[in-house]
């Protein structure tokens, strides 16, 4: 197999005095499309910046092809094989087409050899009738469409997307998103999309960086992070709805159980060493049943529990539903399966297979402790 | 033009450069933007006095001396109104040209042509600040004729002799040229605002 295109080795940045950002290896190969998936403030900026080549890391050191990238003006013939697509477009306050080819204007390319390697990607990305238009009077999506242009005509080798948009409405959003994925798999660009947008991630990536706090906290394929997170802190930012603290409780006839606020919990195993776990289960392994629904037959390896609808909140054709059964839960229910939404306060049963509970390894997110506390009050 | 030359990249350098002493800097060129000219008249002749530090080099009463003094008075001008326009600008903008592949020069360039505007603002306010001009002038040059006379002192002189009709003639020939200076300017300003009528 071949090295990595870009390693990252050691890399460590301080600002005034904080660790935001520890990296002690990350590597991206020729061609995949690495997603870095983290909350806001977890360094994901910083360490786009890094990989850009745009800054010097304090500590550590970035390689390109297995060669250490050199620092200050020397690293340009290799940025220019980079290069940055930010939130906000960005665009210079000239015409777009002033702005498509500014890159090529940066490495000399005479003004009719970019005019011809322009044109395509102006037809492409939708711009052929508005290349004498003022970027100052593009609409969102032109504008970031011209900069998506204006990256995709350098033909980078690396290309960087820093949260590329979020700054658009859902519809358009969701419009670029195709676009771009359709770009990448056509002219096989190697790619990273920074993002806390964990669909936007899952769909692009061939492999997920889950980044938190400045640290990697799990490197893996995005199904790998979806359903196996490494980690409590993975398990809340990939999307588990449910995370419970718990306590163990002694083995009975083989079967591994622990206390919820209050309410037993079946588990597959204990994995994890120790009395203080933290479950998790996403909030689609969930069934909701009404109270009066016929009753189907209880099974062994089943959680089952009965509480208080809390809040019901519409999500697409979805509802979401936060249950009280002495401990917080979250479920979905389709609209058709119910006749009626159910109304906070309603009863409700809520089961889950047992083999969907997961005993996430520490560390944990902060607020999972919150989350015990409030259930044992209750 | 001395004044473009020292104070663009002067401005560029305090607004784009973090380091201890910027704001005092900064202040400095807020505070020389109302330099009153007499009192730079009066340095400038301190200096340049025969047994001042540079008497030496024969300059008080020349050409020379009032082009000092207007770089004193016009470069602070042009300094301040530079590091304004250019600390206007989203800092993200000077990554993206960066990521896009510019070297430091060219990101320096580009970022003087994303400000043309404001910065043509400081180079009339600049203009202005020269053409206006009388004390330093008249201190340093000593409103020699044929050699330091200049519009400004021309007319205080002919005013003061009486002589009303020469001092209009210089003071429209003054406005003439202030005018023709700034319509020149203010065309290169305003055209493009025309073409990104209406906004969206």
């Amino acid at each position: 197999m071949p090295g990595p295109l870009v390693e990252l080795r050691d890399v460590e940045v301080h600002y005034s005095g904080a660790r935001v950002l520890s990296i002690p290896r990350l590597e991206l190969q020729e061609g995949e499309i690495l997603t870095v998936l983290g909350p806001n403030g977890a360094g994901k900026s910083t360490l786009m910046r890094i990989l850009a080549l745009i800054e010097e890391p304090e500590y550590g050191e970035a390689f390109y092809r297995g060669a250490a990238v050199p620092r200050g003006p020397a690293r340009l013939p290799i940025r220019r094989r980079f290069t940055v697509i930010f939130q906000e477009p960005l665009l210079a306050d000239t015409t777009v087409l002033g702005n498509v080819e500014m890159g090529l204007r940066f490495r000399g390319v005479p003004r009719q050899d970019r005019r011809r390697r322009v044109q395509p990607w102006l037809e492409r990305l939708g711009l052929s009738s508005l290349t004498r238009r003022r970027t100052s009077t593009l609409s969102g999506g032109e504008a970031q469409r011209t900069s998506l242009a204006r990256a995709f005509v350098l033909e980078p080798e690396v290309l960087l997307l820093d949260e590329p948009f979020s700054s658009l409405d859902p519809p358009a959003r969701e419009e670029m998103l195709l676009t771009l994925k359709e770009i990448l798999e056509s002219t096989g660009t190697t790619a990273v999309l920074v993002t806390h947008d964990r669909d936007e991630a899952f769909l692009l990536g061939d492999r997920v960086v889950a980044l938190i706090n400045g640290r990697v906290a799990q490197v893996g394929d995005p199904e790998d992070l979806r359903l196996r997170p490494a980690s409590g802190e993975v398990a809340r930012l990939v999307g588990f709805e449910n995370l419970w603290s718990a306590t163990a409780l002694p083995l009975r006839s083989d079967v591994s159980r622990a206390e919820v606020g209050g309410r037993q919990i079946l588990l597959p195993s204990i994995r994890q060493p120790g009395k203080d776990l933290l479950l998790g289960v996403r909030a689609e392994e969930i069934t909701l049943l009404r109270t009066d629904a016929p009753e189907a037959e209880r099974n062994e390896n089943e959680n089952r529990f009965q509480g208080n609808v809390t809040r019901v909140i519409p999500k697409g054709p979805l509802l979401w539903i936060e249950v009280d059964c002495g401990f917080p839960l979250v479920g979905f229910l389709s609209r058709e399966e119910l006749r009626k939404a159910p109304i906070p306060g309603e009863r409700i049963i809520a089961r889950f297979p047992v083999s969907c509970v997961r005993c996430l390894p520490p560390p944990w997110p902060e607020n999972s402790r919150r989350d015990r506390l409030n259930g044992k009050q209750e | 033009m001395a004044s473009l030359l020292l104070g663009i990249p002067v401005g560029m350098f305090l607004a784009l450069n973090r380091f201890p002493g910027r704001k005092l800097a900064v202040t400095l060129v807020n505070t020389g933007m109302g330099l009153p000219p007499v009192v730079v008249g009066l340095f400038i002749s301190i200096f340049l006095w025969r047994s001042g530090p540079l008497g030496s080099l024969d300059l008080l009463y020349t050409p020379a001396a009032i082009f000092i003094a207007q770089v004193v008075i016009a470069a602070p001008i042009v300094t301040g109104l530079t590091l304004a326009a250019i600390q206007q600008i989203n800092p993200r903008f000077q990554l993206q040209l960066t990521a896009l592949g510019a070297s430091h020069f060219q990101v320096l360039v580009e970022l003087c042509r994303e400000t043309r505007l404001p910065l043509l603002a400081g180079v009339m306010a600049g203009f202005g600040g020269v053409i206006s001009e009388v004390g330093a002038s008249m201190m340093v040059g000593g409103n020699l004729k044929d050699s330091t006379r200049v519009l400004t002192t021309a007319t205080v002189l002919e005013t003061s002799k009486g002589n009303f009709v020469v001092a209009i003639a210089l003071s429209v020939i003054l406005l003439f040229l202030a005018f023709a200076v700034n319509l020149a300017l203010t065309l290169i300003q305003q055209k493009r605002q025309r073409s990104a009528w209406p906004p969206r």
